[in-house]
């Protein structure tokens, strides 16, 4: 048994037991094991940034989570979390909390550090999961914009300068408080400040006036927050008056004063558009001085301007109101200046100076004063004496009665307030006495016919110059009045002025008047005083007796026997002037049969007595001139 | 599962055969089960084990834990050697053991206390890096496994009971305990075996 067993078994044993241990063991390191592996990672997993909301206030919090989900929407749990901040000084993380989801950055703190948008990215470092990073924009905004200067000011010059700061409101332990560079800028509205600087700080520097508005903003704000805030600025320019002087002196009528002005402000700008008006106080004042357009020019630059002129116009003292005149009419400044206005002589004469005069006429002549520019000097004391003519209630000089040409002189002498030397301020320059010449001519006489003749007299004005171009005008005119005289002649080159003058044949006194020409006319004495030049009075005497013009007449043209009758003879020249100086020599009578006594002339008319003869009958009488019958000659008589 | 049936009709095909070729000895009348009982004490006694009695079931499609020996047994001690695999959800350890000791007999059965010693295999997947979810309140878990596979060795106390049972078959019941080195069973190097199996005898 135990053979066969050995036997048998140990062949048939040995190889059941191998092929059962092959076979096994074949089956056994030929399984496969199916040991689970993997997976290399979870996809379809997903991550995301879970936020209240995506704004957060400078100096505030907010808290955030991160969160991944995968494919089945299961929350992953136990991750770890990697947060950036693009940029962490706008939105940065607080220090992460101690817990697990701190740690672990699945809850971490945004904080606003400042104004602006940040980028935040959420990732997830474990290799597991294939989720991508994502990002979210935070942005960190403030709370309100408020402005920390004033909100209205006012600046009174141009450069004048100004501060606007503006801020953002922020959370700090839980409150609002302001604080800058929170990325606030301003928009300006308006040109009348200039503005330097960006950012919350800003200065503003005044331009022009008027006014402007500056808004405070933050592109970053709370959207239901106060996100402007306004300042108003005003640019009024405090303008003032500053004159060179305020008090002036004026020696002579037209003397054209005036301060210089200057209308700026207290930097020294003036402002376009303004002017300068000077305004007499009263009436009286306006009397005093005159006031001209502006002269100069105005520099808006620095606020010197074109200011009108006081023009002394009378003796006196006026106050002048200097009044700065915004562009749009109203008075922004006002100051005033007093001018004394008293004439001193520069010179003293006695108008006209020269004049032509028949001595048996008279003209006005004037005294006075002129201050340097000429203008007359209403007050001044003054006398004259005279020399060779006679000087009639101050006024009139002649008439005379001279034989031969001569002159006459008028000399002034000045007194008074007038004299320089009363007005110690005044230019201390003695006063030029101008005498009057009047030259003086023996009365004259031209025969009828033969009339004209030529005056000719040196004309000066009334400083002494000759009148060079001056006009002297004459009254009357051709055919007329005084007879043929120019309207007026011009003084030549040598200061003499030269008329012919043609009186009438009628035989008369006559009298030629010549004036400077002025625009004033010569309504009164006064307006005549010192202006007549020439003064020429002629008489026109008859011409030689003429047969044409002449007439006889008898008392009676019927006589009876040795009656007697007068016979008239009327002689007169070629023009009808009767002939005064006629004599009987100039007529020849003749008788038919009577006689005639001896004639007898007496001013141009002769006359005779005629006796009729004895025997009645005609008788004739006939009287020529120079041979030829006078008119109404031969007269015819009855003798009865 | 399939790869088990396998295993298990190779083994039973091992085990006709050598039922086959002990086919005389197994007409031996019943009177002779008391020297059957000597015959385990000696000779080249052959074993198989089935030995997943401990983790079941066994969630995954694999070989379940087994062993297949050769023991030399003499009269007082016994040595074995053979192939042993302990099948876990996540891990495998399977390698070539050789355990020895004493032969201590009460009545029919003898009970072999032993020690033993492996050298072989060890593989295994760890969740180590899954994750836990939440979703509307319910929270679960999504595993990630890692594999790792390295040489593996173990040492094992334990205990056969075997029985005879019929002609050269006999009837054990096993329990082990192994302590296994290796990386790929870090924490996780005890395995407790209990097991049920055949044993053959081929000889004397």
């Amino acid at each position: 048994m135990q053979n066969h067993f050995s036997y048998r078994g140990t062949r048939a044993s040995r190889l059941g037991v191998a092929l059962a241990a092959f076979g096994v063991l074949s089956i056994g390191l030929s399984c496969t094991e199916n040991l689970p592996n993997g997976p290399n990672t979870f996809t379809g997993a997903s991550i995301k940034i879970v936020v209240p909301h995506d704004t957060v206030i400078v100096g505030d919090s907010s808290a955030v989570q991160a969160q991944a989900t995968d494919a089945q929407g299961h929350v992953v749990q136990s991750l770890k979390f990697n947060w950036t901040s693009a940029d962490s000084t706008i939105v940065g993380f607080a220090a992460p909390a101690t817990t697990d989801d701190g740690a672990s950055g699945r809850a971490r703190i945004l904080v606003g550090r400042r104004t602006g948008r940040s980028l935040v990215t959420l990732a997830l470092s474990d290799s597991r999961f294939d989720a991508p990073s994502v990002t979210r924009t935070e942005t960190a905004v403030v709370g309100g914009v408020r402005v920390l200067t004033t909100h209205d000011s006012t600046l009174t010059a141009v450069n004048d300068t100004g501060m606007a700061i503006g801020a953002g409101l922020v959370k700090a332990n839980g409150s609002f408080v302001t604080r800058a560079s929170q990325g606030i800028h301003w928009v300006h509205l308006g040109s009348h400040v200039s503005i330097v600087g960006a950012g919350d700080t800003i200065k503003y520097i005044a331009r022009t006036n008027g006014q402007d508005t500056l808004i405070a903003t933050d592109d970053f704000c709370l959207a239901s927050a106060k996100c402007a805030d306004t300042a108003v600025v005003h640019v009024s320019q405090q303008l003032t008056l500053t004159l060179s002087a305020r008090n002036f002196l004026a020696w002579s009528f037209g003397d054209s004063l005036g301060p210089a002005v200057t209308l700026a402000d207290r930097r020294g700008n003036g402002l376009t558009g303004t002017f300068i008006r000077l305004v007499p106080r009263t009436p009286a004042d306006s009397a005093i001085v005159k006031v001209s357009g502006p002269i100069g020019t105005t520099n808006p630059v620095n606020g010197s301007m074109a200011v009108p002129q006081l023009i002394a116009a009378a003796n006196g003292s006026a106050r002048v109101a200097v009044l700065g005149i915004a562009p749009d009419g109203s008075v922004i400044a006002v100051d005033s200046v007093t001018e004394v206005v008293r004439q001193v002589a520069r010179r003293v004469a006695v108008e006209p100076i020269h004049a032509l005069e028949t001595a048996t006429d008279s003209i006005p002549v004037k005294q006075i004063a002129r201050d340097a520019r000429g203008a007359a000097i209403a007050d001044a004391a003054i006398t004259s004496t005279s020399v060779g003519i006679p000087f009639n209630n101050g006024i009139w000089a002649g008439p005379t009665t001279i034989v031969l040409f001569t002159e006459g002189t008028l000399t002034p002498t000045l007194t008074g307030l007038a004299l320089p030397q009363n007005n110690p301020a005044a230019p201390q320059i003695p006063v030029i006495v101008n005498s009057s010449t009047i030259s003086l001519l023996a009365a004259d006489s031209v025969v009828a016919g033969v009339t004209s003749f030529v005056i000719t007299t040196p004309i000066f004005d009334s400083l002494a110059s000759p009148a060079v171009g001056k006009w002297v005008r004459f009254d009357g005119g051709i055919g007329v009045g005084i007879g043929n005289t120019p309207d007026s002649v011009q003084v030549d080159a040598s200061g003499l002025a030269s008329v012919t003058w043609t009186p009438p044949n009628i035989a008369g006194l006559y009298t030629l008047t010549g004036v400077r020409g002025t625009t004033a006319p010569m309504s009164t004495l006064a307006d005549s005083a010192g202006r007549i030049v020439i003064r020429r009075t002629v008489r026109v005497v008859a011409d030689v007796p003429s047969s044409t013009t002449s007439s006889v007449a008898m008392s009676a043209v019927s006589i009876p026997t040795g009656g007697t009758a007068t016979l008239t003879i009327t002689v007169k020249d070629q023009f009808g002037n009767i002939v005064k100086s006629a004599k009987p020599s100039d007529v020849v009578v003749s008788l038919g049969s009577g006689t005639l006594s001896a004639l007898t002339c007496t001013l141009g008319v002769c006359t005779a007595t005629y006796t009729a003869p004895a025997a009645a009958g005609p008788d004739s009488v006939s009287v020529k001139i120079l041979g030829v019958e006078i008119l109404l000659s031969p007269l015819v008589l009855t003798i009865t | 599962m399939k790869s088990t049936a396998l295993m298990l009709a190779g083994f039973a095909m091992s085990l006709a055969t050598s039922l086959g070729a002990q086919g005389t000895p197994a007409s031996v009348p019943g009177s002779q089960s008391a020297m059957s009982n000597k015959r385990f004490e000696t000779g080249i006694v052959l074993g198989g084990d089935w030995l997943q009695a401990t983790y079941l079931p066994l969630d995954r499609d694999a070989l379940q834990s087994l062993d297949l020996s050769v023991s030399l047994r003499r009269q007082k001690w016994s040595v074995e050697a053979g192939w042993l695999r302990i099948a876990r959800t996540l891990s495998t350890v399977q390698g070539g053991y050789v355990s020895g000791g004493p032969l201590l007999h009460m009545g029919p059965v003898t009970f072999i206390p032993a020690v033993g010693v492996l050298g072989g295999q060890a593989q295994a997947s760890r969740d180590s890096t899954g994750y836990d979810w939440t979703a509307g309140g319910v929270s679960g878990h999504t595993a990630r496994f890692s594999y790792s596979s390295a040489a593996t060795f173990g040492g094992s106390v334990g205990l056969t009971a075997e029985v005879p049972v019929y002609r050269a078959i006999g009837f054990r019941a096993v329990a082990s305990q192994w302590f296994f080195s290796g990386a790929p069973l870090e924490s996780d190097r005890s395995r407790t075996l209990v097991g049920a199996g055949l044993s053959l005898r081929l000889g004397r």
